[in-house]
């Protein structure tokens, strides 16, 4: 059914005034920047609007990109230059933001790029250093050709751009996307805590930088408190406060970094910010990231004191029913007693897998899970696996498989890949549709083995992690098993020299493919003199 | 004879529940989630229900508040756990007991015992 006419319209004008507001702030910041250009008027040693327009990109989406090119025009054509200058260096300032957020997207995480260090480091690398040099490379390439500077200062300009770009995406663009991203604070206190810290790292850079009073280690001690006991939102508002205050006081000509020339000191202390500002994000999101592995931790052996008291309340049970009939005398009671023998049977083996689950876990991580690599059938392991599966999943099936399918493997570990996969195939089968099962070659010397069902899948948020240690407490809250199939299987996938993946049709369900060598290069070294 | 209502999506679990509390002379009968226990609960009105939390399709937390809309008198809600947040809450839950898994038999018996005695006085 077409939208509504009206809703177009209401959606048309939201983003107009999106635009309108963001080209708004990129100006105003803009101006601010080229009004501390000393250099050259259109090359500022801090340009805060790189900052905005990553973060922008980066949360609005490209489709801003008409916002930040007209008010970048402006910014430029309203102090100095033609237009024609200016339209190269908007076209450079709008291809650098959308270069920046690419790069975030592609390598860091995007949004999320401030939780886990490499991606801190990826981020400040690629974005903040290599996509920072398109703008300064066009705008400079423009203002050569349109006779609006000297060939012999355009290095010294294309440096002040650069840095300025630089410090501007790294202490600007952080803030922007973690407020716009985060839950907001929970309690007063917390509020009021952060407050206090922010309070802190200026007035400490105040001191620092207009007093003259040596009182720098208490914004260091404050960003250290923020990282400790916030995390990265609030240590990149805090450092953005001191950069602030520190450009404030550098360019009034006061503090450590002021040197004869204005744009020498602003770059020095660009320099300084930029790198106190990866130092402290990379801390932020290294304690943010060995808390939620301590969450993560919790979580599992929660979720695995659930599993186990489960077969464990079923054994109890029924040895005290059976203890209650011998107190009474009636033992002898068949039907009883079989019952609670097979339940014995069926529960004792849970938690046996449980438990070897737990071990096999322990070993992946010490490296000492135990690998026998031996001359094996491929076909006849999977048709037993699938024949074993049947009996609580009628509908799995061996749908291709070549009569014999040699390779140099460690049975015992291959038959638990398949049995997990399969299980987890029939756990999330929906209405009995089937499970199909076929071995194949995928090259010459490489077997494939694929397991496809038709359940309910894998929401799409998960699926970049469902390989991930401990993680299935978060996709299926209510599935049985601890979620460490998936990981071990991969593991001993990679033990082989092969891989684990999985992929999601879109006609629902998934398919996970084992990927297994023959190992036949194996044995050929193997019994080379 | 009292009727329980057994909700646990562990088939081990539910067949033992239903061994011992069949053994000592209860009606029993077995779902395996919430909207499961709500079709049974709408074929016969329990006395005790023992449920577990944590189950697919749906928990023990949205059976309650299911069941609570249904007009009464009530069964008595005896929570099924391995979680002691769980347990903690099961008053909030709006249950009128809570067992911690693993279940001794004599607290399992004694909690259906007491609760069965009350049956029909909750809302």
């Amino acid at each position: 059914m077409p939208e509504p006419r009206s809703r177009v319209i209401a959606r048309g004008a939201g983003w107009v005034a999106i635009w309108v507001a963001l080209g708004t702030v990129y100006f105003a910041a803009g101006k601010v920047g080229l009004a501390l250009a000393s250099l050259h008027p259109s090359a500022s040693p801090v340009w805060p609007p790189t900052g905005i327009a990553i973060a922008a990109f980066l949360i609005l989406g490209y489709r801003v990109w008409p916002a930040i090119l007209v008010s970048a025009f402006l910014v430029n054509s309203t102090t100095a230059g033609s237009a024609a200058s200016s339209l190269g260096i908007a076209i450079g300032n709008a291809l650098e933001g959308v270069l920046g957020a690419y790069l975030a997207q592609r390598f860091a995480h995007g949004r999320r790029a401030f939780h886990r260090p490499a991606d801190v480091l990826a981020f400040g690398v690629l974005t903040c250093l290599v996509a920072t040099m398109v703008s300064p490379t066009i705008g400079t390439g423009s203002l050569a050709l349109t006779g609006y500077a000297d060939s012999g200062t355009l290095g010294p300009v294309w440096l002040t751009w650069w840095l300025g770009d630089s410090a501007g995406a790294l202490i600007v663009a952080p803030p922007l996307i973690l407020w716009s991203s985060d839950p907001p604070l929970p309690r007063l206190s917390r509020a009021l805590e952060a407050t206090l810290i922010y309070a802190l790292v200026v007035v400490a850079g105040i001191a620092a930088f207009w007093a003259r009073y040596p009182l720098g280690f208490v914004s260091v001690s404050a960003l250290i408190w923020a990282a400790l006991r916030f995390g990265p939102r609030q240590t990149a508002t805090a450092v953005l406060l001191l950069s602030a205050t520190a450009t404030w006081n550098t360019v009034q000509g006061t503090g450590p970094f002021v040197r004869s020339s204005p744009n020498e000191s602003l770059l020095l202390l660009q320099a300084y910010m930029g790198a106190t500002t990866v130092a402290f994000l990379v801390l932020a999101a290294a304690v943010e990231q060995t808390r939620a592995a301590i969450r993560a931790r919790d979580q599992f052996l929660s979720m695995a004191a659930h599993e186990l008291n489960t077969p464990i309340t079923t054994l109890r049970l029924f040895a005290q029913h059976l203890g209650g009939l011998a107190d009474t005398g009636r033992f002898s009671d068949d039907a009883q007693l079989e019952r609670a023998v097979r339940a014995f049977d069926r529960q004792s083996g849970r938690l046996a897998r449980l438990v070897g689950q737990l071990l096999d876990l322990a070993r992946i991580e010490e490296g000492r899970l135990r690998f026998d690599p031996e001359p094996s059938d491929l076909c006849q392991l999977v048709t037993e696996a699938v024949e074993r599966a049947r009996i609580q999943a009628p509908g799995v099936e061996l749908v291709a498989a070549p009569p014999q399918a040699p390779a140099i493997i460690d049975p015992v570990l291959i038959d638990q890949v398949l049995a997990n996969l399969l299980q987890n195939a029939s756990k999330y089968s929906v209405d009995e549709r089937p499970i199909e099962v076929s071995l194949e070659r995928s090259t010459p010397s490489v077997w494939q083995i694929t397991i496809r069902d038709y359940g309910i899948g894998v929401e799409p948020q998960h699926r970049e992690r469902i390989f991930d240690r401990l993680y299935q407490a978060r996709i299926h809250e209510t599935s049985p098993g601890l979620g460490l199939g998936l990981y071990i299987s991969r593991q001993i996938a990679e033990m082989h020299g092969g891989k684990l993946t999985a992929e999601f049709p879109a006609d629902g369900g998934s398919r996970f493919i084992v990927y297994l060598p023959d190992g036949a290069e194996r044995s050929v070294v193997r019994s080379a003199p | 004879m009292s009727l329980v209502l057994v909700v646990d999506d562990d088939e081990g679990l539910r067949d033992a529940l239903e061994t011992v509390l069949e053994y000592e002379g209860y009606r029993v009968r077995v779902a395996a989630n919430g909207r499961a226990a709500l079709a049974q609960v709408a074929e016969a009105a329990p006395d005790v229900i023992l449920l577990d939390v944590r189950m697919p399709v749906m928990d023990g937390r949205g059976f309650i508040e299911a069941y609570r809309q249904i007009p009464g008198p009530h069964a008595a809600v005896v929570i099924l756990t391995a979680s002691e947040d769980a347990a903690t809450n099961a008053g909030d839950f709006g249950a009128e007991a809570c067992l911690m898994k693993p279940i001794e038999l004599a607290d399992l018996l004694d909690a259906v015992r007491r609760h069965a005695a009350g049956s029909g006085e909750t809302s």
